[in-house]
């Protein structure tokens, strides 16, 4: 029985791969410098696969992956139904609402205009606290968007606040904590538990001693 | 300009012959089981008041259903599923003349769903709803109904997972928990993300025995050795009450010899404010998405006047022929279509011999233009004027 494994390109991919090393794992075609998608560790009957941070769950979800590595930040913004079962304690950081202290006043605009990356965890935040916003999707330098006027804040994650800082922004509120989650399909779980079961309890102990 | 007349709205699905044919099959066959089992088919409206699914117990958020207006302004929606309005049928209508009702459906039901594997706007649902009775017969019986039209279709690899929402109930019950609160809690065990439920516990001042069988609670998975863990692990009398409740209903199943079809999971808590018993979800190799999902719903049916217990489920018909296809099993339902070719001077012979033809159940064309038709799909005769 083959498990395939759902894998964010970048920063995370390096951790996984140190993590699965130590789970027994062979990762020599993990770190080979290669543009394959698909990579395999034959002998432990492991697919790998290597795709866009933001699409693990996606993969997860719909099942063409049993297990993925992700960020808090994109399970959140995905919203998809997972079983999310460790915390792989890496990447951390915060999501944050980030602007100047002091709002301009405005006769023409009463609701705040929200500039993120993510707008279902801003519209989630904002929903609960029952107050309509106007969202703006950008895809980056999201600071900006205040400096510029075209937001009021933001909402970004946020690791040491320097970019905020070095842009004259302050962080205004805290919206979650993020960290890198082991995220585990819920059908795959059981039909494939003799598999992923073991995997999890490894991955518990190596991740004590990282 | 766009061209939006070339294609299907989001979520919409067009089933072309090959597909409609093996989705005609595999519903006849599950109709056939329905109704074999004494299960009677029922067809209510597509559209109904918009309060049939807006009320306390009901799994629905506003902004997923399909809505429009009727001429006096009120709110009419499409089903988002079929329970609704089959227990608004059940208590306004059929609860007066029998008290045990046996119903099944295989309808579309609507919504702006963003799950499920092709599109979520319009799907097909099968399923059954046994109301007015209570007790683990009556939720075994619902199941084995569901495994024994499985297999019915050929479908392999797949189980039922039980779960109990009444033990999450009886865990916090008493322990002060607020809606939000216990609404976080659900989420966190049925997603099995022990990592935030730890921190979520230590915030809440709660009996040490229960927050840690809350957090084993999205671990208590397996087979029969879950039950033993469960009861171990709560002592309270609706913890015990529900962990005796899914041991009846997994003994009569394996009874029927069904032991092989079965998991337990106590830490299935979706649709939490529908359900009140017993809970269940069909999964199988192939798919990564249950394929079926059921349950007891006690409270449902006084939303509209009558009280009665019931309990249910209802599958996927796309997700059906999906993980069929996946297991080289879909039906083929497609034999060569027969051509007769005849002239035009013997219309009458032609016809009647058609006509017998398609008496004996083959499908049959009569061609009069001489037109060509491809060997591959289609077998050619020409018509001589005597019947073969």
């Amino acid at each position: 029985m083959e498990l395939t494994i759902a894998l964010a390109k970048g920063r995370l991919a390096k951790f996984a791969i140190e993590l699965f090393s130590k789970c027994g794992i062979d990762t020599s075609q993990l770190r080979e410098d290669t543009r394959k998608l698909v990579v395999y560790d034959k002998k432990n009957e492991l697919r790998f696969v290597l795709v866009k941070p933001s699409d693990v769950p996606v993969y997860v979800y719909r099942g063409v992956a049993d297990i993925g590595i992700a960020g808090k930040d994109t399970l959140l913004e995905e919203g998809l139904p997972l079983y999310e079962m460790l915390d792989l304690k890496c990447g951390k950081c915060k999501v944050c609402v980030a602007g100047y202290p002091e709002q301009k006043e405005r006769i023409t605009s009463n609701i705040t205009r929200v500039a993120t990356k993510y707008p279902r965890i801003a519209k989630m935040y904002y929903d609960e606290k029952g107050e309509g916003i106007e969202i703006i999707k950008l895809n980056g330098s999201i600071e900006l968007a205040p400096i510029l006027d075209l937001s009021d804040v933001i909402v970004d994650i946020v690791e040491s606040g320097t970019t905020i800082r070095e842009n004259g922004l302050t962080i205004l509120e805290e919206v979650c904590d993020i960290s890198a989650r082991l995220v585990v399909n819920q059908v795959s779980l059981k039909t494939k538990a003799e598999k992923i079961q073991p995997l999890i309890e490894k991955m518990k102990i190596a991740l004590e001693d990282m | 300009m766009k061209q939006l007349k070339t294609q299907v709205p989001a979520g919409a699905w067009d089933y072309l012959p090959e597909e409609c044919a093996a989705k005609r099959k595999i519903e006849n066959e599950i109709r056939d089981s329905f109704l074999k089992n004494g299960y009677n088919e029922i067809e209510t409206p597509s559209f109904e008041y918009y309060e049939v699914f807006m009320h306390d117990s009901v799994p629905y958020v506003q902004e997923n259903m399909m809505k429009f207006f009727d001429q006096k302004g009120r709110i009419l929606a499409l089903r988002p599923d079929l329970t609704g309005p089959i227990a608004r049928a059940a208590a306004t209508k059929l609860l007066a003349r029998q008290e045990v009702l046996r119903l099944c459906y295989i309808q579309n039901a609507f919504g702006f769903f963003n799950r499920g594997i092709a599109g979520k706007t319009e799907f097909t649902q099968a399923g059954v709803e046994l109301i007015g009775k209570r007790g683990a017969d009556a939720d075994a019986e619902v199941i084995a109904l569901a495994i024994g039209t499985l297999r019915k279709i050929g479908l392999d690899g797949f189980k039922i997972e039980l779960g109990q929402v009444a033990y999450f109930k009886g865990l916090i019950e008493g322990s002060g928990l607020d809606e939000e609160q216990t609404e976080r809690i659900r989420l966190l065990v049925d997603t099995k993300n022990n990592v935030e439920l730890e921190y979520e516990l230590s915030r809440l001042n709660m009996e040490a025995s229960k927050k840690k069988a809350l957090l084993e609670l999205g671990g208590l998975f397996g087979g029969r050795e879950a039950l033993a863990k469960a009861e171990a692990l709560a002592k309270s009398e609706e913890c015990r009450k529900a962990v005796e409740n899914i041991r009846e209903v997994f003994d009569i199943l394996c009874g029927f010899g069904y032991e092989d079809y079965l998991s337990i999971d106590f830490g299935i808590l979706n649709n939490f404010n529908y359900y009140s018993g017993i809970i269940f979800r069909g999964i199988s190799d192939g798919i990564g998405m249950p394929i079926l999902s059921g349950g007891r719903y006690d409270e449902l049916l006084r939303e509209f006047g009558t009280d009665a217990p019931a309990t249910g489920f209802a599958m996927g018909v796309k997700e059906l022929l999906v993980v069929l296809e996946r297991q080289g099993k879909l039906p083929r339902a497609f034999g060569k279509t027969m051509v007769i070719r005849a002239d035009r001077n013997m219309l009458r012979q032609a016809f009647a011999y058609a006509q017998e033809l398609r008496g004996q159940g083959k499908q049959v064309i009569l061609e009069l233009n001489g037109s060509a038709y491809d060997p591959a799909c289609f077998e050619v005769v020409d018509f001589n004027g005597r019947a073969k």
